[in-house]
């Protein structure tokens, strides 16, 4: 009987690390997949869960974006964190990104992430304004 | 004698204007000037303000021209959490002696105790600065001096926290001296050019101790990065020297010694890398020579990934680290030679200090480690040492020529 429940703990364990969802940041502790360098800001974070469960984590969305074209697995979800709402990730698929002068991101492209158009808080005439589409095409 | 005390008057006289104010305002608790504001505002261009001891609530002192501003006995100013204490934007301005403390903090905006916008010839010299934000922030500005100033945030804000001194476009910088604990990186320079970086220790700050990114011709020597979650990371960089300074213990999954990624020409000479989990991680770097270096009691002393050209690894001491060398790409032109590896075991029977047989650092085990991390609990194991051994016979898994054809006898000293 005890090897049986065991047993169903042993498989559980299995099935719940191929469970695809987003896993929590640990800022000052995990390393950037792409670049290698800490990720410590909340405001530029992003990670992408394969569909086999693997969790790569990015100190910012353009090494999450630029890792895509050298990523093993096939990506089930992106995920970038909102620049106005710090800690929380959104869907990049859906995301308005934003690359402006007044904020500058961990890896120099000046790029961060919003829910919506009407959430960007900082305007400025040379700003740009993208989609996922058209941020990976900008970012070749 | 009377054209010498003629010579003397007109001296006088043609010095006049620069010593010209030559009343300093006095602000103190019970002067006629009480908050430095106030005493900024009424001086003239090139006055000397000093503050006495007390303890000033004031924020967004603004300075708009030359002053020299001198702490009596550590004055504190309290930001009380409000925003940047000191915004300077003039030339030849100088800052010494206070104790500045509760920057405020923001997501929007860069606070700092001390904001320099589009200075020059400045100084900032022997203060202290606690519960920062931001420490020092430099922006579009050159010819500055920052030194001898101690400063510290609150590590428990842990990811809220901002950099202790941080430049961003700026040049000919001199940072030296200063004690930095606490912060996100302990010195941060992005497009800093020509700057000098020396003496300084920064220590238990949560990303890296010193951090370049995007500069040049740099020389940073003779610091202490001690327990950081990593020493220091040089990234897309060119000419940056590296001598004479201390790397330890950074210790944690994901920590460095030193983080080297897209660099060109570097010197990274007469270092000490001591318990780190990686002493060197080298990525896409051309053109480095490492070069009597101390590399011991690390996880692995160094790790080589991809796209590395013209690398020299010589006179190195490589003591007692648990994997000497992690290679995942191609040998390239990258060369070792003249190292002393403590775990050699060949023989010099020529006597010449030179072991006879070549040292090969790369042990088959460290690749599996680095394809699957948890097998390190095998490290000590015998079937470990077997496959080491195996593979050192007749490599297979491991660049044949990766080697260390002249490996030391003797440690270099």
């Amino acid at each position: 009987m005890k090897r049986l429940l065991n047993m169903i703990i042993v498989f559980g364990l299995f099935f719940l690390a191929c469970e695809i969802k987003p896993q929590p940041i640990e800022f000052g502790h995990d390393g950037c997949h792409y670049c290698s360098m800490g990720i410590v800001d909340a405001k530029f974070a992003a990670e992408i869960v394969t569909n086999t469960g693997k969790v790569y984590k990015y100190d910012s969305a353009e090494c999450m974006i630029r890792s895509l074209r050298v990523l093993e697995g096939e990506p089930e979800l992106v995920l970038v964190m909102d620049y106005a709402e710090p800690g929380t990730f959104i869907d990049a698929k859906t995301a308005v990104f934003l690359v402006s002068d007044d904020i500058s991101s961990p890896m120099g492209a000046n790029l961060s992430a919003f829910k919506s158009e009407e959430a960007i808080t900082v305007h400025n005439k040379s700003d740009s304004i993208f989609d996922w589409t058209s941020i990976k095409d900008y970012l070749k | 004698m009377s054209i010498f005390r003629h010579c003397c008057t007109t001296l006088l006289f043609l010095l006049y204007p620069i010593f010209g104010t030559a009343q300093p305002i006095t602000v103190c608790s019970t002067c006629s000037v009480q908050s430095i504001k106030s005493a900024v505002s009424n001086a003239e261009a090139g006055a000397t303000i000093i503050v006495k001891a007390g303890t000033y609530q004031e924020h967004e002192i603004i300075i708009d021209k030359p002053i020299t501003l001198i702490g009596q006995d550590t004055p504190t100013i309290d930001g009380e959490e409000m925003g940047s204490l000191f915004k300077i934007m003039s030339d030849s301005v100088m800052i010494s002696g206070f104790r500045l403390k509760n920057v405020g903090f923001s997501h929007a905006t860069n606070y700092a105790a001390v904001h320099l916008f589009e200075s020059s010839d400045f100084i900032i010299t022997k203060n202290i600065l606690e519960n920062v934000f931001f420490g020092i922030l430099i922006e579009r500005s050159k010819r500055g001096e920052i030194s001898g100033n101690l400063i510290s945030g609150e590590s428990d804000a842990e990811f809220h926290s901002g950099n202790g001194i941080h430049g961003w476009n700026s040049s000919h910088l001199m940072i030296s001296d200063n004690e930095i604990t606490g912060l996100r990186d302990g010195i941060y320079l992005e497009f800093v050019d020509d700057s000098e970086i020396a003496g300084n220790e920064s220590w238990g700050n949560i990303r890296y101790g010193l951090h370049f990114m995007f500069s040049n011709r740099d020389n940073y020597y003779n610091n202490e990065f001690r327990d950081n979650g990593s020493g220091v990371a040089v990234m897309f960089s060119k000419f940056i020297n590296m001598k004479g300074n201390r790397f330890y213990k950074n210790w944690g999954t994901a920590s460095f010694g030193l983080l080297l990624k897209e660099i060109y020409d570097a010197e990274i000479e007469g270092n000490d890398f001591y318990q780190n989990t990686v002493g060197i991680k080298v990525e896409g770097s051309t053109r480095i020579n490492y070069k009597g270096n101390n590399i011991r009691e690390n996880g692995w002393a160094i790790k080589v990934a991809g796209g590395c050209y013209t690398n020299i690894f010589t006179q190195n001491n490589f003591s007692y680290n648990s994997f000497d060398l992690s290679y995942n790409s191609k040998m390239n032109d990258n060369k070792f030679y003249e190292n002393y590896w403590s775990s050699y075991t060949g023989y010099d029977l020529d006597k010449d200090g030179v072991g006879d047989v070549p040292f090969r650092p790369v042990k088959l085990f460290s690749y599996i480690v680095n394809r699957t991390p948890e097998t390190v609990i095998l490290l000590r194991s015998f079937f470990v040492d077997i496959l080491n051994f195996s593979e050192s016979v007749s490599p297979v898994f491991t660049p044949d020529n990766l080697a260390d054809t002249r490996p030391l006898m003797k440690p270099y000293q």
